[in-house]
């Protein structure tokens, strides 16, 4: 039985696209470090593709926000086309 | 000969002073050289891009920039909604990233960070402590 997939929630300080691509491969390959340094050490990240890891933490989604606008793209980077889908953040009134 | 006596000796003075001045010359000229070399790391706001998660109990800020010196560890001012990134040469980094209230009730029990930077076009991950004000 495989473990539901869930939505990654990430603060940033931009919405660009292809700056996220960078950040979410940074952040996956840091999230899924079986063995961290030593406090004050440093380690070269593996550029493993981000779908693995995605998959292996059980990630479907990373939703970015950055204050009031938030952008969501896929963890697994296999529907380039559906990647990113902007959520309207605006209240809604009607009437 | 009391005469050349006192000679000597301000001959012996003139030579003293002459080389202790000299001495104190070149302590300040060497001061200015330090004082002019370039500073390391990165000091001031950072605008590149960035993201911070918590996620499994581990908290992880990425910073798509090389710092050019070793990260020392990092603060978070929730007031401030602002990361100072603190290098081992002392120059301190500023990033501005505001967390949502509950994400800053819940970032003030973290000691520990990994902070992703590049250096030279790989990610590195630092491992840090953590310290939330």
């Amino acid at each position: 039985m495989t473990e539901p997939k869930q939505q990654l929630e990430v603060f940033s300080n931009t919405t660009d696209e292809a700056a996220l691509a960078g950040l979410k491969e940074g952040m996956l390959a840091a999230l899924a470090l079986q063995n961290l340094p030593e406090l004050g050490e440093s380690q070269a990240l593996d550029s493993v593709g981000s779908a693995d890891v995605a998959e292996q933490l059980g990630i479907s989604s990373i939703l970015f926000k950055n204050g009031a606008d938030s952008i969501v793209i896929s963890a697994d980077g296999s529907k380039p086309e559906q990647a990113a889908a902007k959520i309207d953040t605006t209240p809604k009134f009607d009437g | 000969m009391v005469k050349s006596f006192f000679g000597y000796v301000k001959k012996f003075f003139t030579f003293c002073l002459y080389f202790g001045n000299r001495k104190k010359t070149e302590t300040a000229k060497a001061e200015n050289k330090s004082s002019l070399q370039p500073v390391k790391g990165t000091e001031g706001l950072i605008n590149d891009a960035a993201s911070f998660v918590r996620h499994n109990g581990r908290t992880v800020l990425v910073v798509m920039k090389d710092l050019g010196d070793m990260p020392s560890w990092i603060e978070y001012d929730a007031s401030l909604g602002q990361f100072s990134i603190v290098q081992n040469g002392g120059s301190v980094a500023y990033l501005r990233l505001f967390l949502q209230n509950e994400d800053q009730d819940a970032v003030k029990q973290d000691d520990r960070i990994l902070l992703v930077t590049k250096v030279q076009e790989q990610q590195v991950a630092h491992h840090l402590q953590f310290i939330v004000r």
